[in-house]
């Protein structure tokens, strides 16, 4: 080639083999082993922040939980105005309340209110509030089957679900901050924040069989018999077969109304026992209610 | 779950494009290096003594490089354990490889045989694509002095 050089000094062109610089494991092999990684080591981290949180919360005393969450502090406790005939029916929910509650325990652990909504829905928030829906009220038929809607809520604060729901949230987006502050790449924790949704939902059917379960003890205990308890259930799930919307609220919350059925009614079996017709003050708020409708469907 | 579609076509389609494009890359880096293997390329600061009369001139060679989806989550997920960015290394490695072959062949064009004090440089991926939305490259630059007797 007549390169510039004196012979004695020879360059001598060698091809650098490949594969000093790069890997030469197939890069599908690396996702794979990171993604095992990365799921099993946040399956971990999540789990015992649960557990922690879980046993932590159940030392939060009862009293410091209706000082955090006190009508005066939830705002949304204040608004609205009850519609006539609405503080009738409160008091007959309350009355309700106090009936189902077991002798030893204090009832001013619950509060009830009614709520205009044309959801057919019951929930229970950190502090012992418990929400029906006026919606609700169309849907059961005796005062059995209200009590056991509300008997489920009740069992719900006797667990302390919704605070240790709450923790689980509050523990679980500390970490999810975590995670997204450490690594610049959103999409990671987008996926982390998927998958835990699902954990979380599983672990609420759990607390709904619970809840399931001492609500029909209080509604034993105080009436003699199980009788109409999941008549409630059985009218939102033929429901659910006529409507796909308005449901999915209840369903959301409520997972596996068919399930919950079956369970309810291997209880129900047996002699059936004396239902106890609903509170005057609902029949005729609901009176009032389908009147106010016709009238308005007529004009 | 849409997202999570959106997700998972962005993964294939970066994987499927960036492993295709990687490929014809190196092939065609691998064949231009066999054809300029002769040309010495070299860091010496100074003209060698053995080169008594030579033309100078300053040649050089950048190219960027994209890094693609599938590579970027890899090294998002390898951030939270640590060790080699086995994705990155093979842009850095082409990226390298094909500025000093741009570097040769812009020698090559003004007829020089030797490339003398050569120098490469770099920009780091990791920083650029850190940034929201920022697109994440490498960048190499390598510059010498063609000497053309």
């Amino acid at each position: 080639m007549g390169l510039p050089f004196r012979s004695d000094m020879k360059f001598v062109a060698k091809q650098i083999p490949e594969g000093i610089n790069t890997s030469p494991d197939h890069p599908l092999k690396e996702l794979l082993l990171l993604l095992t990684g990365a799921s099993l080591l946040l399956a971990v981290v999540f789990i015992i922040l649960m557990l922690l949180s879980d046993l932590l919360v159940r030392y939060i005393p009862e009293e410091t939980e209706r000082q955090w969450f006190s009508a005066a502090r939830l705002s949304f406790l204040q608004q609205e105005s009850p519609a006539e005939g609405m503080i009738a029916v409160e008091h007959d929910l309350a009355r309700l309340v106090k009936q189902l509650n077991p002798p030893e325990t204090d009832p001013a652990r619950y509060s009830i209110r009614l709520i205009q909504s044309d959801t057919p829905n019951a929930f229970i928030t950190p502090g012992g509030h418990i929400f029906v829906t006026t919606e609700l009220l169309q849907l059961v038929n005796s005062e059995n089957a209200l009590s056991m809607v509300i008997a489920h809520e009740m069992a719900h604060q006797i667990h302390r679900h919704p605070i240790r729901s709450m923790g689980r949230g509050v523990v679980i987006a500390v970490a999810l901050m975590m995670f997204t502050g450490v690594d610049g790449s959103e999409w990671v924790s987008d996926i982390l924040a998927n998958s835990i949704q699902l954990g979380l939902l599983a672990y609420s059917r759990d607390q709904e069989r619970e809840a399931d379960k001492t609500g029909l003890k209080l509604l034993t205990d105080y009436y003699g018999h199980a009788s109409a308890s999941s008549d409630f259930f059985a009218q939102i799930s033929q429901h659910e077969k006529f409507s796909q919307s308005g449901l999915s609220e209840y369903l959301s919350t409520h997972p596996n109304t068919d399930e919950r059925l079956l369970f309810l009614q291997q209880y129900e079996s047996g002699e059936p026992g004396e239902l106890i017709p609903l509170p005057d003050s609902i029949t005729s708020f609901l009176d009032a209610t389908a009147q106010a409708k016709s009238e308005t469907a007529t004009d | 779950m849409y997202e999570l579609l959106i997700f998972l076509t962005l993964l294939i389609l970066g994987y499927s494009f960036g492993q295709i494009s990687e490929r014809r890359h190196y092939r065609s880096i691998i064949e231009r290096e066999k054809q300029t293997l002769w040309m010495p390329v070299m860091t010496l600061k100074t003209v060698p003594p053995q080169i008594t009369r030579c033309h100078t001139q300053l040649v050089s060679g950048n190219v960027v490089i994209s890094i693609d989806f599938f590579k970027k989550f890899v090294a998002g997920l390898r951030s939270l354990f640590g060790g080699r960015l086995q994705s990155y290394e093979s842009l850095l490695d082409r990226a390298r490889r094909e500025a000093i072959l741009r570097m040769k062949e812009s020698a090559l064009e003004i007829g020089a045989k030797v490339i003398i004090n050569v120098r490469i440089e770099t920009a780091s991926i990791s920083k650029s694509s850190s940034r929201n939305n920022g697109i994440g490259s490498v960048e190499v630059v390598a510059y010498g002095t063609a000497l053309s007797v």
